[in-house]
Order: C-alpha cells, then sequence, then structure tokens
C-alpha cells in the first residue's frame, strides 16, 4: 500500500521537491481549514455571549414594566419605550410577554410558543426561526408580585455572524500567511539543506570517464553516506574489472610474444631455404605473418595506451629531441628501402611522459608516413618547443588525406584506402590515445607545399620541467 | 664467434641458433639460468643472449649474478614484455642491449654484431665491420685487403661510426666528442671529413673489388655507417 503510495507520488520524474511539497502544502492546508473552522465557531460563541447580554438587558428591562393591574400582569409599555426597544440598524428586534398560564400579555404573535421549559436556566437562550430567518431567542423568567411572567425576546443573528465572519477572515489571512512563509522558508532552507546532495552530483558528473577513485565522503551529510558508499562500491567493482582486463592484456602480451616470436623467426629462415621457385607462397606466409605480428603489437599498444591503464609510475622527463634520434635508427632502413628521404629537424623539448608509449606514438607517425608515401618521398619529424609548449609532428608530401575524410582517421580500424600498405588502421588511433594520456592535441594541417599531410602533437605547456 | 642462448622456448631457441649458425657463429644453448651461469663462468662466450622470462631465476638476476662475478660477456636481453623498468633494470645491470619479441632475424643480427664489436675492439683492439677493419694499436686500417689511409679526424670519426653502427650516431654529438682543447671541430668540418671517407672509402672498395662500405646522411640527425652498398 505504501509502496503503491510511494510509487504513485514517485511517478516517472519523481522529484524529492515534488514530495516535500506535497507532503507540506496537503496537511497545512487541511489544518488550517480546521483552525479556521475552529476560530469561527469559537468566535461565535464569543459574540453570542456579548449580544445574549444585551438581549438580556432587553429582557429585564421589558419585566421592569411590568405590573399588576386587577390581579392581572400588564405591560406598561409607552410607545417610546417600544421604539428603543425595537431600535436596531441590522437585526429584527421580537419580544413577548406571557404570564404563568402562557398568555400572551404584550408583544409580537410571532413569539407565541417560542418560550422554552423552565429548565433551571434562567435566563434561556436558544437558536430558532422566524419567517425564515435565524433568530436568537432568550426566555427571561421574571418573579413579581402577581406571579411569574415569561419575557421572550429574539433578534435576527447577522450581527453576531458578520462578527464571527470578521474574525474568521482575519484567522484565515494569518493562517494562509502563515502556510506561505511556511513553504517559503521550506522551499529556500530545503535548498540549502540539500545543497551537498547537488554539490555531490557535481563532483560524481564531473569526473574524467576513467577516474574510477572512491568518492570522497567526507563532508557528505550522514543521510547520503549510505548512497556514497553504494557508489563507491560500484566504482570499486569498475576498477578491480578494469584492472583485471588490463592484467589479462599484459599476460596476453607477454604469452603471445614468445610464440611469435618463434614462428616469426622459423618462416624466415625458411623462406631463405627454400629452392627459388617454392619462395613466392612463403614470403606471401611470411609477410602475412609479419602484419600479425604488427597487428599484434598494435592492439597491445592500444591496451596499454587506454584511459585505464595505470601510467603514473611510468611517467619520467622524456627529451622528444632523444626519441627522434632513436627513430631516426630505428626508420633509417624502412626508409631507404622505399628510397624516402626520411630527416629531422630536432631541437630540445623535455616533457613529463611514458617514454614506451612516446616512442610508440611517434614510431606509429613514421612508420604511417613511410607506408602511404611513394617512393621517392620526403618526410620530416621535428619537435621543439613553441610558447614554452613542446610539440612534435611529422610530415610528409605522399597523397594527403582528403578533408572530409580527416575526422575518422583516429577511429580504430579505419583505413584511408581498402588496398595496398598493410597498414593495421590502429596506428592514428594509438597516436590519438597516447596524446589524450599526455594531456595532448593532435592536429592535422596540409604543409605549405599543398602536398602531403602533416600531423602535428601539441603537447600541454604545463608538462614541461625545467 | 661463439654465442650462448638463454631461451626456454624451444622454437624460439631454434630459430635463434639456426639463424646465428647461418651467420656463420657458434651456437650453444641453454634452458635455464643455472647452467648458463655455470656455462658462461668457465667458456669465453662472446655474446650471450638471454631471454628475460626465464623459468626460476629469470633473466635479469642472471644477468646481475654474472656482472658481481666479474664476466663481462656482452649480453643482449630478449623480452616479452615491453614495461620500461625491464628495459631500464636490464641495461641497468649490465645489460648492454635489448631487443623486445617478436625481433626480425637481421635485426637480432646486427645488434649481435654490433655489441661483439665493441667488446672485441676493447679485447684485441681491432674494430670490424664487414670487410672493413680498424687497427686500434697500429692506427692503420684496410678494406678488405686494400689499404685506407686515413688522417686523425677521419680515423676518429670512422671508429666512432663503426662503434655505433648500426645505430645512427648524431652529428652534434660527434662534434661534441672529437673536439679538443687545442683543436675545436665544427658541424661544417664533420661533413667534409664525412665526405673524404666516402670518397676514401670508395677507392679502396674498388682495389679490393668489394661492393664497398656506405656512411649514410641522416637529415638533421647525423651518419649511419653500413656495411653494404647505397
Amino acid at each position: 500500500m505504501i509502496t503503491r503510495l510511494n510509487r504513485l507520488l514517485a511517478g516517472p520524474r519523481g522529484s524529492l521537491w515534488g514530495r516535500l511539497m506535497l507532503f507540506l502544502l496537503v496537511p497545512l492546508l487541511a489544518l488550517s481549514a480546521v483552525s479556521i473552522i475552529a476560530d469561527y465557531r469559537s468566535n461565535l460563541s464569543q459574540s453570542n455571549g456579548a449580544y445574549d447580554h444585551a438581549l438580556t438587558g432587553s429582557a429585564v428591562a421589558l419585566a421592569a414594566l411590568i405590573g399588576v393591574h386587577h390581579g392581572e400582569l400588564r405591560v406598561d409599555l409607552p410607545p417610546s419605550a417600544e421604539a428603543m426597544l425595537r431600535i436596531d440598524p441590522v437585526d429584527k428586534v421580537y419580544f413577548a410577554v406571557f404570564d404563568s398560564a402562557g398568555r400572551r400579555i404584550a408583544g409580537d404573535a410571532e413569539l407565541d410558543g417560542k418560550a422554552t421549559e423552565d429548565e433551571g436556566a434562567n435566563p434561556d437562550f436558544h437558536d430558532d426561526v422566524l419567517k425564515g430567518q435565524n433568530v436568537r431567542v432568550v426566555t427571561y423568567r421574571a418573579r413579581g408580585p402577581g406571579g411569574e411572567a415569561v419575557i421572550v425576546v429574539a433578534e435576527t443573528v447577522h450581527k453576531r455572524e458578520r462578527a464571527a465572519a470578521e474574525a474568521a477572515t482575519k484567522t484565515a489571512t494569518s493562517d494562509l500567511l502563515l502556510i506561505v512563509a511556511t513553504l517559503v522558508t521550506v522551499f529556500f532552507g530545503g535548498r540549502l539543506a540539500l545543497a551537498p546532495l547537488v554539490g555531490l552530483g557535481n563532483t560524481i558528473a564531473q569526473r574524467a570517464p576513467e577516474d574510477l577513485r572512491p568518492v570522497p565522503d567526507n563532508g557528505v551529510p550522514t543521510e547520503v553516506r549510505p548512497l556514497v558508499g553504494a557508489i563507491n562500491q560500484l566504482m570499486g567493482n569498475l576498477r578491480s574489472a578494469h584492472e583485471a582486463q588490463q592484467a589479462f592484456l599484459s599476460n596476453a602480451a607477454h604469452q603471445l610474444r614468445t610464440p611469435i616470436a618463434g614462428l616469426q623467426t622459423q618462416l624466415e629462415l625458411a623462406v631463405d631455404n627454400l629452392p627459388e621457385e617454392a619462395r613466392p607462397r612463403m614470403e606471401r606466409l611470411r609477410d602475412a605473418f609479419r602484419r600479425l605480428s604488427h597487428l599484434t603489437h598494435q592492439m597491445l599498444a592500444l591496451a596499454r595506451s587506454s584511459p585505464d591503464a595505470d601510467l603514473a609510475h611510468e611517467f619520467q622527463t622524456i627529451d622528444l629531441a632523444r626519441l627522434c634520434e632513436e627513430a631516426a635508427s630505428e626508420f633509417l632502413d624502412a626508409a631507404l628501402a622505399k628510397d624516402i628521404d626520411l630527416g629531422f629537424e630536432t631541437e630540445r623539448a623535455e616533457l613529463q611522459g611514458s617514454p614506451w608509449l612516446l616512442r610508440e606514438m611517434l614510431s606509429n607517425l613514421i612508420d604511417n608516413a613511410i607506408r602511404y608515401s611513394p617512393a621517392g618521398g620526403h618526410i620530416t619529424a621535428r619537435c621543439g618547443l613553441a610558447g614554452g609548449a613542446a610539440y612534435l609532428e611529422v610530415e610528409d608530401d605522399g597523397p594527403g588525406i582528403p578533408p572530409e575524410k580527416r575526422p575518422h582517421i583516429f577511429e580504430r580500424f579505419y583505413r584511408l584506402s581498402e588496398n595496398g600498405s598493410n597498414g593495421t588502421g590502429l596506428g592514428l588511433a594509438i597516436v590519438q590515445e597516447v596524446a589524450r594520456r599526455h594531456g595532448a592535441q593532435v592536429a592535422i594541417t596540409t604543409p605549405a607545399s599543398g602536398r602531403g599531410v602533416c600531423f602535428r602533437v601539441n603537447f600541454p605547456e604545463r608538462s614541461i620541467t625545467v | 664467434m661463439r654465442i650462448l642462448v638463454v631461451e626456454d622456448d624451444d622454437t624460439v631457441a631454434a630459430g635463434l641458433s639456426e639463424g646465428l649458425a647461418g651467420a656463420g657463429f657458434t651456437v650453444d644453448r641453454v634452458t635455464a639460468a643455472e647452467p648458463a651461469e655455470g656455462a658462461l663462468a668457465h667458456t669465453a662466450y662472446d655474446l650471450a643472449l638471454v631471454d628475460i622470462g626465464l623459468p626460476g631465476m629469470d633473466g635479469l638476476e642472471l644477468i646481475r649474478r654474472l656482472r658481481r662475478r666479474g664476466i663481462t660477456v656482452p649480453v643482449l636481453v630478449l623480452t616479452a614484455r615491453d614495461a620500461m623498468e625491464d628495459r631500464i633494470a636490464g641495461l641497468d645491470l649490465g645489460a648492454d642491449d635489448y631487443l623486445t619479441k617478436p625481433f626480425l632475424l637481421p635485426e637480432l643480427l646486427a645488434r649481435a654484431r654490433a655489441l661483439i664489436r665493441r667488446s672485441r675492439s676493447v679485447a684485441s683492439s681491432e674494430l670490424e665491420l664487414g670487410p672493413l677493419v680498424l687497427d686500434l694499436s697500429t692506427h692503420s686500417a684496410r678494406l678488405g685487403t686494400a689499404p685506407l689511409e686515413l688522417t686523425g679526424r677521419e680515423w676518429d670519426i670512422l671508429e666512432q661510426l663503426m662503434l655505433a653502427a648500426p645505430k645512427v650516431v648524431n652529428k652534434q654529438k660527434l662534434v661534441e666528442s672529437l673536439s679538443r682543447w687545442d683543436n675545436e671541430l665544427t658541424p661544417n668540418a664533420v661533413e667534409i671529413y664525412v665526405s673524404r671517407l666516402r670518397n676514401k672509402l670508395d677507392s679502396s672498395a674498388k682495389e679490393a673489388g668489394l661492393e664497398g662500405i656506405s656512411i649514410r646522411t641522416v637529415r638533421g640527425i647525423g651518419y649511419r655507417i653500413d656495411d653494404h652498398p647505397a
């Protein structure tokens, strides 16, 4: 039942605010309705007391006019006195005097039978209806020398109702003001009270996707702690899943490389030992295997540069110029084999980074340039400082990359051309990932000559250590 | 020349043995670090090829022990792990070079030859690159059978290039290492010396009927000497 109510209240867009306001507003309105009714009634009885007193005064005044004439009761009511009695700007006044036998000896016929029985109370009041109007009636028994007289005075209740309504309006006004004040207070107070929750939400929302550290629960309100605890448990689960995945990848790398090395060496030896006519098949096999080997390496590099890989312990001061020098030794043969002029323009450019990943980045940029440049092409790798920030770029004068394809080239397994060049489609994805892990941006431009393409990696200024 | 292969994987070890044997080396193989330590202590090997991921004692520990015992055999480390720690630790402990699996045989042979060349130049005072031989004690050079007449600077540069091969030698570092108090070397001078060296190597190669030795320029970095023609 409560669950259903909850679900109903929460709804698809359930809001704590909605619930809070609903649960406050409805009871408050009900309470003030009860209060207004109660106040009206108490006002009515309070004003009844005052007006009843005035009504009794009229009855007592009438009693004073009763005399005995020839053994019978008589009311000596001059017209001026009657006018005094009846004069009232709002209410109509009725009166009548009855003797002990119940005969009316003076006054209005409308009051015949309206006297109450003697039940001890004197004067005795009751409510009644005369000519379709609500009236207040007082029955006063006066005992004089000529016996008992019953005086009945009645008046319509307009004055009383008006007074009660006025009082009730005042109460209702102050009640409503109180409700509004309460709601305003709750609204702003609630905001203030819920501010830590909003702050917590912002903290979590602003996190980098790979940041799986626990959410700090200091300064978090007691009520929200269980929620933070649950979030942190989830974070912990995700973290250990990622760690397991990383460990698996690292192991897989280790386990894959040795058999690949064995197979590759055997294939290379087999090619050399075969008679000329049997070579082409084995060479195709060897080349295919080199691609497989390269692809395996690329995928492992991608896994190692992924956002959830823990690199912090690998970071150290690197000079990009030294990386370029190493790359010169590594790629000279590949460039010579394609008659490509591989050159460097390096200046000292130090930054904090993972040497292994930065080497992978540069290797992939140069490897790509060699793969996609035609024989006789020129490739230049540059590094240095621009405005205090390190940069690394590799420029070629090959076929270039059409502007419409540039947004896609960092996607994994995206290939510019369907055939040839034997690329894995992972090189630039690795470049992008490594750049990201170093807070760097990769820009693709067309060199001033209008031919080829230039990949430039701009590192952030803060990564420089002087 | 004798090489010890310390590798537990049979396929890799067989490939290495065959490849090295094909290149003219005498190859022995062990599958664990303990027998390797014994073999290297008792036999004068020219090079040890050591896999890091060995069963029992690992390759890094083997190198540490060898160096502690004063065994100076050049060590080329093979590793399937690319984590930096392994590489640095290996080189700090006395490994001379490393190669990540999978590797290409020609690359491995070039690295092995370079390590042997460097250690031999210390031991036998002869520096060899293919048919090119520098006799460090007599300060004489020859290419095959043809003598090579070199000036002091040409000799210095050739020695540096041969010691570094197959790596590219940074021109600026060449300038710095060959400058002396009384005789400052400039980058331009290096270019001139290299150009003269090329001419001398070419004419000696012609004289000896050889394919030749080439010094390649890597624009913006420096030079590399190759024992095969351009």
